[in-house]
């Protein structure tokens, strides 16, 4: 992941804001990166961009050595399914589907995965979250945490080199956040690059490498 | 992405109020637009039927010298040319189909004449009817329209239990006794069924039998109506009249023109027999086909807002799709058949609950077209080509809709409303 000299502008009555001012990083792979700043700062915007949710306005953004600038709809979609996987901070699970078909939804579009593997698959994911006993709730019948675990099952079902977390324990007790923390700490170890926004200071104890960013600037802590 | 792997998506959303909500709309739009589709074409085609019917609109009746009637016979397309004593049928009470009394019933069947080889196809390959024998339809119901309610009061009806099969009664022999106080002429007659007809074919009522031409001549009397008057001595005197005009039948409609100029040419002026009045049949079809209008722009006004806010509500629902690496066409087909789906099977509970309450009902609120053979049937096709033509517009408006979400860029789809 390289972001080369990126700015990102919003137009807010009829006035520019500047969430990314010339932001050039490149995240080393296998890490845990921990993005720190204020509210306003740019950090939601900074890791949509990553995400491949937002473009930017200004500079180049190379993924696996692709500039996702010159990609179009189907492109940038085959690219975002095999190679991020997202977390954000409200779950955002699909209500009508239990847990396992959650995590299976992302699976229905990558052709690598056979039909028939997606169960077991699925069942897998979620038992390496602990959750092997919640395979058919719905989330309204999870806590915070247990949705937040079916999250990140469902960010790691293509099996996705970047994990990109939008404050992924915002809404999660100490406990339940030490838990996320650690699992996603563990994922590194399995050739995952994870990249977390957060305002928690707990993140630095399990992050590789922690970034600031403040008025849209991106810097090393 | 395979057509099962879609099924799986919106299968978890069908169940949502929304989905519900649209599916008892699109129930009750289907119905209204059903019942106008069906009147509209339904009605339409009783009119185009009436109109090609012997009796009616193949029929003149033309006024002129009867010394040059013989002259009409040699009109191009004029198939029988007779006094319009044979215009109309006779009316016969036989005594042997009077024992249903007790469901108000009244015996009436119509004797008409058999004027001309193949005027109706006759079961057995009979080609002629004999002085004395009587050719009834298959589906015979010997009564007349109207019957007896509790209290006297008169109900149009067809009780279809009470519905004869025709070739049953072949062999049977039935006496008609004719009015001699108007014309002490008449002779009765003995009528013994031969054979039967489908009287659907040549739009005649299920209680219409044919009869031989001159044992009609017999037994109705050439004395139309009797005329009652002052004369001057401020006495009441009566003076009979004669049928004095001709009734033709020419072999199509579409000729009916020509053979009036022709009659025009001897000296006879001719009129159309089809007296039905035309505003009220127009009334018939228009009304229909206006509601059909109003009720289509509703329809697609309706489902093109439902379709609208569902899109715009799942705004949220397509931004994680988007996350997770689904491209704008999975998301639009996915979409899509959720629609078609919803749509689908409104479609199907719809025309269920419509046949079966159409059929049940239809009999008794269709009796008067149902007895003159002119039954109104559900316009399958038309309903079909209705359904194909909606669902083209759901996938359109669908994609639209999803399409101009698509502008927002997908961290504006992600957040709540």
């Amino acid at each position: 992941m390289k972001l080369d000299n990126i700015s990102k502008i919003f137009n807010a009555h009829s006035e520019e804001i500047k969430a990314l001012d010339s932001v050039s990083y490149e995240f080393e792979k296998q890490k845990f990166y921990a993005i720190m700043g204020h509210s306003g700062s740019g950090k939601t915007t900074l890791i949509n961009i990553l995400g491949l949710i937002t473009k930017p306005t200004q500079g180049k953004y190379y993924l696996n050595d692709i500039d996702v600038s010159t990609l179009n709809d189907e492109e940038l979609s085959r690219l975002r399914m095999s190679s991020i996987g997202f977390i954000f901070q409200d779950f955002k699970l699909d209500e009508h589907m239990n847990a396992l078909d959650n995590v299976i939804l992302p699976m229905l579009i990558n052709k690598k995965i056979s039909p028939s593997e997606r169960v077991s698959l699925a069942q897998e994911l979620l038992k390496s979250v602990n959750l092997d006993n919640r395979l058919k709730h719905f989330p309204k019948e999870l806590s915070g945490g247990e949705q937040q675990r079916v999250a990140i099952a469902r960010a790691l079902a293509n099996n996705p080199e970047y994990i990109i977390c939008d404050e992924p324990t915002g809404n999660l007790d100490e406990k339940n956040e030490r838990m996320v923390f650690e699992l996603l700490k563990e994922l590194t170890s399995n050739g995952h690059t994870i990249i977390v926004v957060s305002h928690s200071e707990i993140v630095k104890e399990f992050a590789d490498i922690v970034l600031n960013l403040q008025a849209g600037k991106l810097s090393d802590e | 992405m395979r057509f099962l792997d879609r099924l799986f998506i919106i299968s978890h959303r069908l169940k949502t109020k929304q989905n519900i909500l649209l599916g008892i709309i699109m129930v009750f739009l289907f119905v209204v637009l059903m019942i106008a589709i069906t009147a509209s074409i339904e009605f339409s085609r009783i009119k185009n039927r009436y109109m090609s019917s012997l009796f009616t609109g193949q029929s003149l009746i033309a006024y002129g010298d009867s010394n040059n009637s013989f002259k009409i016979d040699e009109i191009d397309h004029v198939l029988t040319s007779v006094s319009d004593k044979f215009r109309n049928p006779i009316s016969a009470d036989f005594e042997e189909f009077s024992n249903n009394s007790d469901l108000g019933l009244e015996v009436a069947v119509e004797l008409y004449p058999y004027l001309y080889p193949d005027e109706i196809e006759i079961s057995d390959g009979i080609k002629d009817i004999k002085p004395g024998e009587m050719v009834c339809p298959k589906e015979f119901y010997p009564y007349s329209l109207y019957r007896t309610e509790d209290g006297g009061n008169y109900s149009e009806a067809v009780i279809k239990s009470q519905i004869i099969d025709g070739e049953s009664l072949i062999g049977q022999e039935y006496y008609y006794e004719s009015d001699k106080e108007w014309d002490s002429s008449l002779k009765d007659a003995t009528l013994k069924i031969v054979g039967t007809y489908d009287n659907k074919a040549v739009n005649l009522p299920m209680n219409a039998c044919f009869i031989n031409r001159d044992t009609f001549d017999e037994i109705k009397s050439d004395i139309s109506a009797m005329v009652g008057y002052i004369d001057e001595n401020g006495e009441e005197k009566f003076e009979y009249q004669y049928y004095n005009a001709q009734f033709i039948i020419v072999d199509d409609v579409k000729n009916r023109d020509y053979v009036i100029d022709e009659l025009a040419n001897i000296g006879f002026t001719a009129e159309s027999t089809y007296t039905t009045d035309s505003s009220q049949i127009l009334i018939l079809i228009v009304v229909p086909l206006f509601i059909f209008c109003i009720t289509a722009i509703i329809v697609l006004t309706v489902i093109y807002n439902f379709i609208r806010k569902k899109i715009t509500y799942y705004h949220q629902f397509i931004g994680v799709l988007k996350s997770l690496g689904y491209s704008n066409k999975e998301i639009i087909r996915s979409l899509s058949l959720e629609n078609i789906v919803i749509c689908f099977v409104s479609y199907i509970i719809t025309l269920i609950i419509y046949s079966l309450v159409f059929y049940t009902i239809s009999t008794d609120l269709f009796a008067e077209f149902y007895y003159s053979s002119f039954s109104i049937n559900i316009p399958y096709l038309s309903i079909i080509i209705l359904f194909v033509v909606l669902m083209v517009y759901i996938v359109f408006i669908t994609k639209y809709r999803i399409n101009r979400l698509f502008k927002n860029d997908i961290s504006v789809l992600l957040k709540e409303d």
